[in-house]
């Protein structure tokens, strides 16, 4: 992952000093709470549901065991003792005091970790694939052309003032685990040789107008990423609709002119800055790498026999573990894991700070430090010896994240919902909570297969929930919480990306967990041998698991 | 996209608070030194939400515009200076309207050379230096993108390309 220069700390020192200067400026009343707001969301700085809240990015999902445990220290010192992970490669901390928040940025700046851009409407903090650099299916290593996009977008004062927010996603493999079709701007990999292509999107998104992302140009060569963007960036600045919130996102510009002409447009300036400043050489990538430090492959070992749990008793729950925790990696020897930080009594995403601390030490032990952070708020350990993997099981498992529910229904993604969120309509964590409580037993959890399910407080769709293979969405019905069910979503990971149809009328918040549980239990009666979840619902529809779901209707919710 | 069409849309946008702004009391700053300085604004007020390219017609021969913003966070005025600047190396760049003291390190970046603060942000001016803090004019030691200053007048030749016209102001 990349090491930050002793430069790149300074600047997030400096980062930190300038919020709580802008802090001192807001409390003398020399700037405005309104023109103070933007400053703040773009240091992740929120005033939520009942504190501040401060999202804290972590660059395209890399992190190290010295980072994680400084977030342990900073959501222990700062906050109540734990953390969120979010759909988006960041933490949140839930009830930081805002005086506090610069002295935890400078704490974070130590360490390389910052909340520049990871809100407001500028240019987001970049999102990868978890897997980038160890996926076997790679074409290209994704991350330093994050990087090199993650430093110029840095601060750019162009970029700082948007119509609204502006998320960007790259990926270097075939397989989508970036959710690049719902990104804002999104480069694909093409091919690595002779030199680095990228296919580029724009105008996807979720939220209120859920769009998957149009082709905006077939072949980008890597030297022009910089300049395109900012050509991309320019039309959206100039054009992009800033008399109405909910039509302001690119995916609304890009739909009200049609994508020839945006792309005649974004051309256009293309052919002026192209050359300019903003052209990327050789040698910005060669600096770029050259702080890229990956784990020692060498130190892959293969298990001499088959993999046995040190614990006997515990075998079969070790192949569990195995077989949908243990994610392929291009090293011979080397595993990935994953560490599920879901499941009962957790709401999706969760970790005290002391979890955070012991799966730091686990990463130094087994890892070498290494550590990422999915988009489906889960952890990934990317560089275990294949021979370690018991004793990692076991280590983790006493520590309570040795799960082996990675793909399945309890692998759930939910934001924090109306728990936290001001934005919320409705909690997510309870009916996250609810649903995770019926599924405990992994071999009815097998038994489901593979189920992809994310839950949203709100329209604003942090918990992705039209790219579920199931999607709930909380809704507000004259004050009171109501939950749509949406079926056919995909993200793009294994199959063709596809966003999710509300199957009928919403539920009350007693009837939604019901709703599911008899969409899962007519799937199992349904399905065809070898048949998943999203393909039953591709092949039947929407209409019969629309029909049983109304069975969990109960007459003393029925509205007029 | 027809151009009236583009009209519209840009139109429908603008917020015309412009009276109400133009009537603040204001002090202006230059942004290479942050020194409080005596300057009017130019008669050449630019609107943002009017296109680039009606814009730059506006441009033709003058030495100084001001570009107008009607709100601290329509980041348009910014693409405009940018745009500017890189065309033009001499025109002197000015910032009026909805502006606070947080908005000079963005300004200075986009190539603007003095902004016009509201009376209120005097507070922030040195009483010795007559200048406003160092912090607010640079508070990075670093940049990982150019500022339109460096590339000042070196995309005029494009521009024209693009436009079909002389673009030098």
């Amino acid at each position: 992952m990349y090491q930050p220069t002793s430069l790149d700390t300074q600047l997030l020192h400096e980062r930190a000093q300038q919020l709580e200067e802008q802090l001192d400026r807001n409390r003398q009343g020399l700037i405005s709470d309104d023109d103070f707001k933007p400053l703040r969301l773009q240091n992740g700085l929120y005033i939520q549901r009942h504190a501040p809240m401060l999202r804290i990015a972590i660059a395209y999902g890399m992190l190290r065991s010295d980072q994680l445990r400084r977030l342990a220290y900073v959501s222990r010192t700062y906050d109540r003792g734990y953390g969120h992970l979010t759909t988006r490669q960041n933490m949140q901390l839930n009830w930081i005091e805002v005086d506090d928040v610069p002295a935890a940025l400078h704490s974070l700046a130590d360490v390389g970790l910052h909340g520049i851009q990871s809100s407001g409407n500028c240019l987001r903090n970049i999102t990868s694939d978890a897997l980038a650099g160890i996926a076997p299916d790679e074409i290209l290593d994704p991350r330093p052309y994050a990087e090199l996009l993650r430093q110029w977008s840095t601060f750019h004062p162009e970029l700082a003032f948007l119509p609204r927010k502006f998320k960007v996603a790259l990926t270097g493999t075939p397989q989508d685990r970036a959710l690049v079709q719902v990104h804002d701007l999104a480069f694909e990999v093409v091919r690595a040789k002779p030199q680095a292509v990228f296919r580029v999107r724009v105008g996807g998104g979720l939220g209120r107008t859920p769009i998957l992302g149009p082709v905006l140009r077939e072949e980008l060569d890597w030297h022009d990423l910089l300049s395109f963007t900012h050509a991309v960036m320019r039309v959206y600045n100039e054009l992009g609709r800033r008399d109405n919130l909910t039509k302001a996102r690119i995916k609304i510009l890009v739909r009200t002119v049609g994508i020839e002409v945006f792309s005649e447009m974004v051309e256009r300036e293309f052919e002026v800055i192209r050359h300019g400043p903003d052209q990327l050489h050789d040698e910005d990538l060669e600096r770029v790498k050259q702080r890229f430090v990956d784990p020692d492959w060498s130190k892959a070992r293969k298990a001499t026999v088959d993999l046995k749990a040190i614990d006997p008793q515990q075998q079969k729950a070790f192949e569990r573990w195995l077989k949908h925790n243990r994610l392929p990696h291009r090293v011979n020897g080397m595993a990935a894991v994953l560490i599920t930080v879901k499941g009962p009594g957790r709401p999706p995403g969760d970790l005290t700070s002391d979890e955070m601390d012991a799966v730091a030490d686990v990463a130094d032990r087994y890892s070498q430090g290494f550590i990422r952070v999915s988009h489906t708020q889960n952890l990934v350990l990317p560089a275990v010896p294949e021979a370690d993997l018991p004793m990692l099981y076991e280590d983790l498992r006493a520590l309570n994240l040795a799960k082996p529910v990675g793909g399945l229904l309890n692998d759930m993604v939910a934001c924090p919902g109306g728990d936290y969120c001001a934005l919320a309509n409705a909690r997510s964590i309870p009916v996250a909570e609810d649903i995770a409580r019926r599924y405990e037993d992994i071999d009815a959890l097998e038994s489901l297969g593979p189920i992809d399910l994310r839950i949203s407080g709100c329209m604003n769709s942090c918990g992705h929930h039209h790219i579920g293979h199931i999607g709930i969405l909380g809704v507000d019905k004259d004050g009171k919480a109501f939950y749509q069910v949406l079926l056919g979503g995909h993200s793009g990971h294994g199959a063709k990306a596809a966003l999710g149809k509300i199957i009928g009328r919403a539920f009350a918040e007693d009837e939604v967990a019901d709703a599911i549980e008899l969409i899962l239990e007519h799937y199992l009666e349904v399905r065809l041998p070898g048949e998943t979840f999203h393909d039953t619902v591709q092949r039947l529809g929407h209409t019969p698991f629309a029909q049983v779901a109304d069975k969990a209707r109960k007459p003393e919710n029925v509205r007029s | 996209m027809n151009s009236m069409t583009m009209q519209n849309l840009n139109q429908k946008q603008s917020v015309d608070n412009t009276a109400v702004l133009q009537e603040q009391r204001t002090f202006a700053v230059e942004l290479r030194g942050g020194k409080v300085i005596e300057a009017d604004v130019p008669a050449l007020v630019l609107d943002p939400t009017h296109s680039w390219e009606e814009n730059f017609q506006k441009i033709q021969g003058a030495d100084s515009v001001a570009i107008f913003f009607p709100k601290a966070v329509d980041g348009r005025g910014l693409s405009l200076a940018a745009r500017i600047r890189e065309i033009s190396a001499q025109i002197q760049l000015h910032a009026i309207g909805a502006l606070h003291v947080d908005m000079i390190y963005f300004l200075r970046r986009c190539g603007v050379d003095i902004c016009h603060l509201p009376e209120k942000s005097k507070a922030v001016v040195d009483e010795q230096t007559q200048a406003v803090k160092k912090s607010l004019l640079q508070p990075f030691s670093l940049h990982y993108q150019q500022s339109a200053d460096s590339i000042a007048g070196q995309l005029a030749d494009k521009v024209q390309v693009v436009l079909g016209t002389q673009v030098a102001a």
